[in-house]
């Protein structure tokens, strides 16, 4: 899900990354309205509350919902900078990274309504702040390491992608297109897993409360251990199987000789 | 380093813009403070023809209707909102009926939730609200209008 970058990415790849953390983005937009009142894994009604606010005089509020807009930029931007800076060193890591910051700032929001939170103004500004963040650092990474195909904390473009995907697929010259039915696959599955998101949140909310950010949490670990796992197994077979210890060092530039050492014997 | 410090500008000047612009307002948890006298109620939405009246509902709401639309409300029957910093709220009414409830503001300020009054949270939309005004809107399936608009002066000798 994370190792692959751009252009060697799988249909599957794609499907398993944007199903799990288009779930994730829609428990969070879910719950953050539940509990805040604002939406916090898109920002299209924020620029148009934004505009509403100046128009009114609203000064105080506007500048709430410009710091929102400002943080959730900074999200993607920070997601992008960690990928194209660690990318060639391990890109695991360089993927990974954002998923863990974003985790941290869920995982803040979630203890703070547990433990602290008087309901006050400025602490649910605050908060959603937060949350913007996290969503922004999400559609970010997933964005960047799937080469755009795969956003997965707002529907606007995906929608509109599948109208136009859809109205192609009416000639049977597209129908037969296997990169676009790959890419109606990736956007469906994003859709629906956001929309169950939703809803699972919007259902569990009445039982546990804050506590969906632990679950939150959770399918993003899911995320990164999946393919820690995928890593070490694959780590562990090349490591038990001569020829792919030679395959897998080859790969290694900086491991050549060794390679040349494994060929000799 | 010159890009480095390209971004730093831009990142500062972003912030401090964000930050002139609330520093310049006041936040709407201290806009409410203080005590609101209720000065009329009107459907919001309402299919005007020109006139004030249509299919022969008014816009303008009687005591009768009002009574009616706020039986199972929070603030039924208060006249004068008195919210208070430590997030208590007291309501008057005019036969000096007194209830004291909860308020909070969530989102941007731009929702009024209140609780406190036989377990159940209530949640009015803020239109407006400046130094001497405030508009809360809610909806209600009484006569199927729609959203109801409820308007405010606060008292200014608080």
């Amino acid at each position: 899900m994370l190792r692959k970058f751009s252009n060697s990415r799988t249909l599957a790849d794609n499907v398993k990354l944007g199903s799990l953390t288009a779930f994730s983005s829609g428990m969070v937009n879910v719950i953050s309205v539940i509990i805040f009142f604002a939406f916090t894994s898109n920002v299209t009604g924020h620029y148009a509350v934004l505009a509403e606010e100046i128009a009114k005089g609203n000064w105080y509020q506007a500048g709430v919902v410009a710091s929102w807009i400002l943080l959730f930029f900074f999200g993607g931007f920070t997601a992008n900078l960690i990928i194209i800076n660690f990318n060639k060193t391990n890109s695991y890591l360089a993927h990974s990274v954002p998923i863990i910051l974003e985790i941290i700032c869920l995982l803040i929001v979630g203890s703070y309504i547990q433990f602290y939170y008087k309901e006050s103004l400025v602490e649910t500004e605050v908060l959603v702040g937060l949350m913007l963040f996290a969503m922004g650092i999400q559609n970010g990474l997933t964005a960047s390491i799937s080469n755009s195909a795969v956003k997965t904390t707002h529907l606007t473009g995906l929608t509109t992608d599948l109208g136009m995907l859809f109205s192609m697929f009416t000639k049977k010259e597209y129908r037969e297109n296997k990169q676009l039915r790959e890419k109606a696959k990736v956007q469906v599955t994003i859709m629906s897993s956001y929309l169950l998101g939703g809803i699972a949140a919007g259902l569990i909310y009445l039982n546990i409360a804050y506590n969906v950010f632990y679950i939150v949490c959770l399918f993003l670990l899911v995320v990164i251990g999946y393919d820690f796992y995928r890593l070490r197994v694959s780590r562990y077979v090349s490591a038990s199987q001569p020829f792919l210890r030679i395959h897998y060092y080859g790969r290694n530039k900086k491991r050549n000789g060794k390679r040349n050492e494994l060929q000799k014997v | 380093m010159r890009v480095v410090i390209v971004y730093l500008g831009v990142i500062v000047l972003l912030t401090s813009g964000v930050i002139s612009l609330m520093a310049n307002d006041i936040s709407p948890e201290s806009k409410l403070l203080g005590e609101w006298k209720e000065v009329s109620w009107e459907f919001e939405k309402l299919d005007e023809t020109g006139g004030q009246e249509f299919w022969g509902i008014s816009k303008s709401i009687t005591d009768q209707l009002k009574k009616e639309i706020s039986r199972e409300l929070a603030f039924h029957e208060a006249e004068t909102w008195k919210f208070y910093p430590d997030g208590k709220i007291s309501l008057e009414g005019e036969n000096g009926k007194r209830s004291s409830l909860f308020w909070r503001l969530k989102g941007r300020g731009h929702v009024l939730k209140l609780f406190g009054h036989a377990d159940s949270i209530e949640h009015y939309q803020i239109q407006k609200l400046t130094e001497d005004t405030m508009e809360i809107h809610f909806n209600t399936d009484l006569q199927a209008r729609g959203i109801v608009k409820m308007t405010f002066k606060k008292i200014m000798n608080q």
